[in-house]
């Protein structure tokens, strides 16, 4: 011990000067989000095989949880079921129902995600031959994953929900006003901003943020988050309020694409009456 | 002592002022072409008496790299960069020492040690200093063909920019 401390302070100099860049690099991965990125994304650049497999094995470890989720994802649609058959409704005119239903999920996993960038996109193991288009929606059980841009044949990339060019129209669930949501706090990938709701709407924190079905990529109704804050900037007509994912997105896996049978549809008539 | 310190402590508020105020905005003025980055904040560093003690060395260049990383909105890209130099010039120092060795109480500066020398020591120093920070500051050799000819570029100006100053300002301290 007390060699060590006669080895420090005869080397005082040289762990004076190891100790303060070791403070300047803690800074520097913590605080710029360039070098962070690169040393996040090292491992994928210089041996993305061996992170592959690295990933490969991790999702064994995954299993138990992936498994509840899809017991709880039984146990709701069970439940559906149940209320279904327990109601009026004839049997002809649910399968009838269910082949003209709007909207068609298309099941899929997630094979690449990222958080941590300014822009994120997901990969999607599913594609042209699952029926995936571009400009979908792609959801998980408890709320939104972000909007399919690129489509091949097996596979598909979205832009993620924590993209800056993501919008997403939404609206409240007490209240008819809708807004749009966008992801500006890049810092937090758990907090999305709600714009555009306009300041004379009763505001009430805790309500739930779901879609509001006008963008034609989700179905109305899915729930995206509850209201986290509110604040009236001065001047301004509009709230700005802070929205809290209920998903986490930095682990999901099994997800489903959202196909709108009618978007076409829809989009023609809006185009052609503009 | 305390007529170099308070000239250091002004010297130091004067070269940040000018890297700042001046010489940022000159960069920022080519959007289109972002090679001009010139640096001579380091002549703070560069600029300390021989004798100063390498602990407040590595200090003061962390000290200083903070400060213009807070103006640059880079954390600690400049402090750890400018730190390396504070760490290095010691060793420098002694390896091109003159055949006379150094005054006592002395600066390395031109006038006391020639203009060959000075130019032979800011080279050396800027040359690691700005090499170093396009590194960090690209943070992977990836980049390497992009980092060498910012740095060769920001090199050329900066010691345009430092040989300027001292003919201009001329300290003996």
């Amino acid at each position: 011990m007390r060699n060590l401390i006669e080895f420090i302070i005869r080397y005082r100099n040289f762990f004076s000067f190891f100790v303060l860049e070791l403070v300047c690099f803690t800074i520097i991965v913590n605080y710029n989000r360039e070098q962070r990125q690169i040393l996040l994304n090292s491992t994928s650049t210089y041996a993305g095989t061996i992170f592959d497999i690295y990933s490969n094995a991790l999702d064994y470890l995954d299993l138990r949880e992936e498994n509840k989720k899809l017991e709880r994802e039984n146990t709701q649609l069970r439940q559906y079921l149940q209320a279904v058959e327990g109601s009026d409704f004839e049997l002809d005119s649910l399968i009838l129902d269910s082949l003209n239903a709007q909207y068609e999920f298309i099941p899929a996993k997630i094979i690449k995600n990222s958080i941590v960038a300014l822009d994120n996109m997901i990969t999607l193991d599913v594609g042209k031959k699952q029926g995936v288009d571009k400009h979908m929606g792609v959801i998980s059980m408890d709320g939104l994953i972000g909007i399919t841009v690129g489509v091949s044949e097996n596979y598909s990339v979205a832009m993620s929900l924590l993209h800056r060019q993501t919008r997403v129209s939404s609206r409240l669930r007490s209240t008819p006003y809708f807004g749009s949501l966008v992801w500006k706090n890049e810092r937090d990938p758990t907090v999305l901003d709600l714009d555009d709701v306009p300041k004379h709407a009763n505001i009430e924190l805790g309500d739930t943020v779901e879609t509001s079905g006008y963008s034609f990529m989700f179905p109305p109704g899915i729930p995206i988050g509850t209201i986290a804050s509110d604040s009236l900037p001065e001047g301004n007509n509009f709230y700005t309020i802070k929205v809290k994912l209920m998903n986490d997105l930095s682990k999901m896996e099994h997800v489903y694409v959202v196909k709108n049978k009618d978007r076409q549809e829809l989009l023609n008539i809006e185009g052609n009456n503009e | 002592m305390s007529k170099d310190f308070f000239n250091n402590l002004f010297r130091f508020f004067l070269i940040c002022l000018f890297q700042v105020l001046v010489l940022q905005r000159i960069g920022n003025a080519f959007p289109d072409f972002p090679y001009v980055n010139i640096f001579i904040y380091p002549l703070f560093i560069l600029l300390l008496p021989f004798q100063t003690n390498p602990m407040l060395l590595n200090g003061l260049g962390f000290l200083l790299g903070l400060t213009i990383d807070m103006f640059y909105d880079s954390p600690g890209i400049h402090a750890s960069v400018m730190l390396f130099i504070a760490y290095f010039r010691p060793s420098l120092v002694r390896r091109i020492e003159p055949k006379g060795g150094y005054t006592a109480n002395s600066s390395p500066t031109p006038k006391r040690m020639g203009w060959a020398w000075f130019f032979r020591y800011t080279g050396i120093l800027m040359g690691l200093h700005i090499f170093f920070y396009f590194s960090v500051e690209a943070f992977t050799y990836v980049y390497i063909v992009s980092i060498l000819i910012k740095s060769i570029i920001s090199f050329a100006l900066s010691m345009l920019f430092l040989m300027l100053i001292m003919a201009i300002t001329n300290p003996s301290n």
